[in-house]
């Protein structure tokens, strides 16, 4: 079982899912229709046997508390374990302080009590499943001061913008960090995601913090890669970079595909979330359903094809939804046509007959909108 | 409800022989139900949503999932400090060890559990039954009447009445007689097994049902007929809604049909009245490219790749490609493989049913049930 503490921090503000973003922080995003974008990395915590976990917040942190609760949904021991929302409570209105750094440094008391000798340092918004205890075993064997885990793709002209990239030495270490401009296909993209000793966290976000004060988490590591031995290890399977809509919408359509939904998704390893008491889902007399993902509590009365619903969506009679999200109790109305749209929570689609967004340029339809 | 007014006691012993093989390791109240649920669900959320805070769960046959089951009082939210769900198995005393031997034995043995809290009215229901029901408002009801006991009553047919215990009431339902399934009854007006009792009263009646010698120690049979003779102030609370007692697999069948949204009796959307249950670990419902689900009850986890008309398909239920369900309950974790047909079928928790076990049952005959899987702990 690792001695880790696990910790969530806030992305930088290249991240973001436009429209969802402006309602919540990029942890509370719903996904796949009963989770929340943080699930899949407190699953990964706790699956692995971590019971200490700090989730960092840039702002607006009802929606995270609220969902967190006291982690008791995550697993966590109530007593031996802890799961502490934290946010750098001087700078949260100010944009530019407002670095993971700066929080991370507002809050090192917590981290300077807690027992584990180790931290794993991650993100919310990079999705994908890994036993955190055997990625801590390689850290600890290979004798580096910091493992980066990354992602070798041939995809990144589409895929993980703007997300760091790493130069690995033939001995896998780490020379350099980049940026994915999308302009190259092959890269090896960071998931954001450190494994160190808990001692060296705390000098790094000292050095760092003083430094400067715009400084986030990765300008520290990238300032110390030739005096630290950072090292890469390499993730394999799937992962999602969530930090635009368009990769939102996307990462949804890809789900659909059976293959990849029983990669991410098997019974050894539960992605954890906070139940909603909702009932089952009804499909009534006429409804179409194929190739989609669907939570509780919905009225399916019409036909979806391609979508991800929410819980307690309403789609009416001879309504059509294609390609599409719709979020949390949303509700289409009978005859109205959906394609490639992302609905937020609570809105509803009554008076127009259509709706289309394309692949690229998905049409986001604000919270208790009603159209 | 102020703090310990009423104390619930839910009986939750019973075997259920009638339903065959679900209940060959698991009691009755702990059946599964409507996508998701257990039935003893429904009593313990309509507790918890009618303010009630102390719940005893009174258990005897197959009781260790049951016991753990409804141990987890933070499920229906009765775990806040002044409240708790208490399991009450038949233990061992100072002068010996008892099984329950009737519905009111159970209270009596638990007399000095129901004195802890000294409460005002003990409200008696049953495990087994399928409703929403608001307790608090049949309190008040009890409290307008200055009643003794209140016996929750359904209206039925006559016809249906002789399988029931009947009350027979005045112009004001106060009641004037009690009759355990009569064969020709003067009053369509069930007993659902529902009761409020003034616990002095009811505590000072269970004690002399003791040296009774030929007593059932049984609530309909031998307490409240008592209670009637003695001149007490009985009244009969008309319940308008869904209620349902699933005692053979033609009625779970049955009342897991009144699910789907041709019929859709008991209504469990209502967001003010949660049914609360397990939460188990599952991924949203997964509906394939070639699936086909009409008229049917789904819930989360199951994967739905053939086709399943007028069904409830209950948590982490796989439908393989080319199998075929209609009018079919399918329990958690069952498979039903590629080339099967199932019609008018229940299938138990963690069963595989194959191609060669395909069934199908015309609609004059009784409901089948496959159980192959056992039921699971945890």
């Amino acid at each position: 079982m690792a001695s880790a503490l696990g910790i969530i921090l806030f992305e930088n503000p290249s991240v973001d899912v436009a429209g969802l973003t402006a309602h919540r922080p990029i942890p509370a995003i719903s996904f796949l229709g009963r989770y929340r974008l943080v699930d899949f990395m407190i699953s990964n915590f706790s699956n692995s046997g971590l019971n200490h976990i700090h989730v960092h917040v840039k702002e607006k942190p009802r929606p995270v508390y609220e969902h967190l609760g006291t982690g008791r949904h995550y697993n966590i021991n109530s007593k031996k374990g802890k799961i502490r929302v934290l946010y750098g409570e001087q700078e949260t209105l100010n944009k530019v302080y407002n670095t993971d750094l700066f929080s991370m440094m507002s809050n090192i008391s917590f981290l300077e009590e807690d027992k584990n000798e180790y931290v794993i340092v991650s993100s919310s918004y990079m999705i994908y499943t890994t036993n955190f205890d055997e990625v801590l075993n390689t850290h600890i064997g290979s004798k580096a001061d910091v493992s980066m885990i990354s992602l070798a793709t041939d995809q990144a002209r589409d895929k993980f913008l703007h997300c760091d990239t790493l130069t690995v030495d033939k001995d896998k270490r780490v020379t350099a960090l980049g940026l994915n401009l999308g302009k190259v296909k092959n890269r090896t993209i960071s998931l954001d995601t450190y494994i160190l000793k808990k001692s060296l966290l705390i000098k790094l976000i000292k050095k760092g913090y003083q430094t400067s004060s715009l400084y986030w988490f990765n300008n520290v590591i990238r300032d110390e890669l030739d005096r630290l031995v950072v090292k890469s290890i390499p993730h394999r399977g799937h992962v999602f970079a969530i930090n635009s809509l368009q990769a939102y919408h996307q990462a949804h359509m890809e789900f659909l595909n059976p293959v990849l939904l029983r990669s991410l998704f098997n019974s050894n390893w539960p992605i954890l979330t906070r139940t909603n008491d909702s009932e089952p889902t009804t499909y009534c007399d006429k409804a179409i359903v194929s190739s989609s993902i669907i939570a509780n509590g919905c009225v399916i009365k019409g036909t979806v094809i391609n979508s991800v619903l929410g819980r307690g969506v309403v789609v009416e009679e001879g309504a059509v939804v294609v390609n599409s999200i719709l979020l949390h109790q949303t509700t289409i109305g009978s005859g109205i046509h959906v394609e490639h749209v992302v609905l937020d929570k609570y809105s509803t689609i009554k008076h127009v007959k259509e709706l289309k967004g394309s692949k690229n340029h998905p049409l986001y339809v604000t919270k208790r909108d009603s159209i | 409800m102020k703090k310990n007014n009423m104390v619930a006691m839910i009986l939750a012993g019973g075997r259920g022989t009638r339903l065959e093989e679900l209940t060959g390791k698991i009691a009755k109240p702990a059946v599964h139900y409507g996508g998701k649920y257990r039935i003893i669900d429904f009593p313990l959320s309509n507790c918890a949503n009618s303010d009630i805070k102390i719940v005893g769960v009174l258990t005897q046959y197959e009781s260790v999932l049951l016991n753990s089951y409804v141990a987890q009082d933070h499920i229906w939210g009765l775990d806040t400090k002044e409240s708790g769900v208490y399991v009450l198995p038949p233990r061992e005393k100072s002068d010996g060890f008892g099984l329950y031997r009737g519905t009111a034995d159970a209270i009596t043995q638990n007399i000095d559990f129901i004195d802890s809290f000294d409460p005002e009215t003990v409200l008696i229901l049953s495990g087994d039954h399928i409703y929403k029901m608001d307790y608090e408002a049949m309190y008040n009801y009890h409290k307008e009447n200055r009643a003794d006991v209140s016996i929750a009553v359904l209206e039925v047919t006559l016809k249906e009445a002789s399988r029931f215990g009947i009350m027979n009431t005045d112009a004001n339902d106060q009641i004037v007689e009690f009759e355990e399934k009569p064969k020709q009854p003067k009053s369509n007006l069930a007993s659902m097994g529902v009761y409020i009792f003034n616990w002095k009263l009811l505590r000072k009646a269970l004690l002399e049902d003791l040296d009774v010698e030929k007593s059932n120690h049984d609530f309909g049979k031998d307490i409240i007929p008592t209670l009637i003779n003695d001149g007490k102030r009985l009244f009969a609370y008309r319940f308008k809604g869904y209620w349902k007692d699933v005692g053979t697999i033609d009625s779970l069948w049955e009342a897991n049909m009144d699910l789907l949204s041709t019929r859709n009796e008991l209504d469990l959307s209502d967001p003010s009245w949660k049914i609360y249950t397990q939460d188990v670990n599952a991924f949203p419902q997964i509906i394939g490219e070639s699936a086909d689900v009409k008229n049917s009850y789904v819930n989360q986890g199951c994967v739905v790749l053939g086709t399943a008309h007028n069904s409830v398909l209950f948590t982490n239920v796989t439908i393989e490609e080319g199998a075929v369900v209609k009018d079919c309950v399918i329990m958690p974790d069952a498979v039903i493989r590629s080339g099967t047909k199932l019609e008018r079928v229940i299938v138990g928790p963690h069963s595989e049913v194959t191609p060669e076990m395909s069934m199908v049952v015309k609609a004059d005959q009784p409901i089948q049930l496959i159980a192959n899987g056992g039921e699971q702990h945890g």
